[in-house]
């Protein structure tokens, strides 16, 4: 269980346990006083040994059940991973192994079930077992006192402290067990704040600049980041972007294209180096302004659980029905829509799951268009959806960048045709610029070898797939 | 000057300023939100013929065409009661009766065709693309046990 989860049910089961046994256990040993302040003694001796015992066990118990609820744990992974894979297993003729292998996970849990249960009933047992004594001690004591002349002590009065023993034992041996528990839960409780009260790493600065609205001149200086001490993943990138042009980002995965962006967007801040917008620093410009600027066209689009309406409205929450239509349209997405049983109220579902990935694209550049911002970022914007929709993608695309400063990624190096000026990264280093003729016509620059390897790539695939 | 509408051959058809006639459907852009709103005619190939901010903008006959197609493409009768819901063949038959009379439909995938509006209404739609609503907080218990198996 998380640590809002075991603090929850703290808070709803532990909290009042605690207050009702502790108020019980009180007013019990004050009955007990009243009737015999001899006798009570006798009764309250094992409860030392009751509180040690259960506080010995539980520390030995609680392993155990963490331990049995990864068995369990292990043992569904195993199924679902068969019955998920189930083609793939039998394809494979896995069946025997992984049959073996979710033998070997329940085997696992009934071991832990049964070493679990052998602990706890030992637990149980020997605690029943020093409460038994401080019984016996009563009724020994009081069946000499009984009947003696001169002693005021009724059978009554044994009865009634017998019956009273148990109530007093019983929320003895679980209160060490609360407060294991309750160890536990304020621990969790410290972790759960510790989030809570993290400060955003990067914040404005006090001097910070509002920003209307930029031209979208970029400028990356002798850009150096790196996530881990001593492990750059930019060393030193410098390149520039005019405004209202589109530069296309081309490199290996890992090469750190998706780090530049994320430090355009200021999700991070450089270790050394400067990154100019309009000639001002970014570090200079107010973030929630700066975030505003810029636009984002991602693979996986996120689109919220509402309609259509309202997630191309996310970009500009005061917008028209008329500036969302005419967003759509420049986006190619306003006959689907329309052609939906509930146009623009059609609700989406959760992340979009009643959309295409290609209806869930062009919505999002949608959003894209009528939030205008003069700068934007396309991260792999086409690569998850087919040829035929990709065509009508590019052509909203193509739409969407005219006169904004445009930064894209892409896997297909072909649909980089339209950026008028390539960078080319390569281990967190820039190695080529240029257009992409210019750099085609290097037969041995990396552009060229790069789009050689995807030509290569494509024609394996489409000899391997061929009908 | 605006595109007429008129029904030609029992078909609504589009006579666009310019062009020639086309047959469309014609669609609201928000029936939700805004059901008087803004109307689109899509032709067979899905793409737009026309567009009109509201049915004020048609002359009065092809308002009345206009109007009667409407009413016809988002007729949505109330299901007032459900009688069954059994699953069949994997489709949910339903038997209902609702503010038109007792209907019986078929509906598949309730993921995608059972939608919960945030006003506590649940739209259904057959396999057919009729459409019915369900105003959930009015059913009776034995209509709530029906539906709570497909919910």
């Amino acid at each position: 269980m998380n640590d809002t989860g075991e603090l929850n049910q703290f808070l709803v089961e532990g909290v009042p346990y605690i207050i009702t046994n502790a108020l019980s256990f009180v007013a019990i040993a004050a009955i007990l006083l009243s009737i015999d302040s001899g006798l009570a003694l006798l009764v309250f001796l094992p409860v030392p040994f009751l509180l040690l015992g259960g506080s010995f066990f539980w520390s030995r118990l609680r392993p155990l059940f963490h331990r049995q609820g990864a068995a369990v744990g292990r043992m569904h992974a195993e199924l679902s991973e068969s019955l998920h894979g189930i083609r793939a297993v039998k394809a494979g003729v896995q069946e025997a192994r992984r049959d073996r292998a979710f033998a070997n996970a329940a085997e696992g849990w009934m071991a832990m079930r049964v070493r679990l249960d052998r602990t706890f009933n030992g637990f149980s047992e020997g605690m029943m077992c020093v409460m038994s004594i401080g019984v016996a001690l009563v009724w020994w004591s009081a069946a000499r006192r009984i009947g003696v002349a001169g002693s005021d002590f009724t059978t009554g009065d044994l009865l009634a402290f017998v019956g009273y023993i148990w109530m007093f034992y019983g929320p003895l041996q679980w209160f060490t067990a609360v407060f294991n528990w309750m160890t536990h839960a304020i621990t969790g409780a410290e972790r759960i704040f510790a989030v809570l009260d993290e400060q955003p790493e990067i914040v404005d600065a006090p001097n910070a600049m509002p920003v209307e609205r930029l031209r979208g001149a970029l400028e990356f200086r002798d850009v150096r980041f790196s996530y881990e001490r001593g492990k750059e993943v930019l060393k030193g990138v410098t390149f520039t972007v005019e405004p209202g042009t589109m530069v296309g980002l081309v490199g290996r995965s890992g090469s750190g294209k998706s780090t530049i962006i994320s430090l355009l967007a200021r999700f991070h801040e450089p270790d050394a180096g400067r990154i100019l917008l309009d000639g001002v620093e970014l570090s200079g410009l107010r973030l929630a302004d700066l975030r505003r600027q810029i636009g984002v066209v991602m693979q996986e689009p996120f689109l919220f659980n509402g309609s259509i309406l309202d997630n191309i409205r996310f970009a500009k929450p005061e917008a028209t029905l008329a500036e969302v239509v005419r967003a759509a349209r420049a986006a190619r997405a306003h006959e689907f829509i329309l052609d939906k049983d509930d146009g623009y109220d059609t609700l989406v579902g959760e992340g979009g799951v009643k959309l295409s990935g290609g209806e869930k694209q062009r919505i999002s550049i949608a959003r894209a268009i009528l939030g205008d911002p003069p700068l934007l970022i396309l991260d792999e914007a086409t690569s998850a959806v087919d040829s035929e929709t990709e065509h009508g993608i590019q052509e909203a695309i193509a739409t969407l960048i005219r006169g904004r400063t445009t930064i894209a990624i892409a896997h297909r190096l072909a649909t980089l045709r339209d950026a008028q000026r390539l960078v080319v990264v390569e281990d967190g280093v820039i190695v080529e610029e240029g257009s992409h003729e210019e750099l085609l016509a290097k037969t041995d620059g990396h552009f060229a070898k790069l789009v050689k390897l995807q030509h290569d790539n494509n024609r394996i695939r489409d000899t391997v797939f061929a009908p | 000057m605006s595109c007429r509408l008129s029904l030609l051959n029992g078909r609504l058809t589009a006579h666009p300023p310019t062009g020639e006639p086309i047959a469309v459907r014609l669609l609201r852009a928000t029936p939700r939100t805004d059901p008087g709103g803004p109307l689109s005619a899509l032709d067979h190939k899905k793409r737009e013929v026309w567009w009109w901010n509201s049915l004020d903008e048609l002359d009065p006959e092809s308002r009345t065409v206009a109007e009667h197609d409407l009413a016809e493409r988002y007729h949505e009768p109330g299901i007032v009661r459900i009688v069954r819901i059994e699953a069949l063949f994997g489709g949910w038959h339903w038997e209902v009766e609702t503010s038109a009379g007792p209907r019986r439909f078929v509906l598949r995938n309730p993921d995608r065709t059972l939608d919960q509006q945030d006003d506590g209404r649940l739209l259904v739609r057959d396999v057919l693309g009729n459409r019915y609503v369900i105003r959930v907080q009015q059913l009776d218990p034995a209509s709530l046990e029906e539906l709570s198996q497909i919910r």
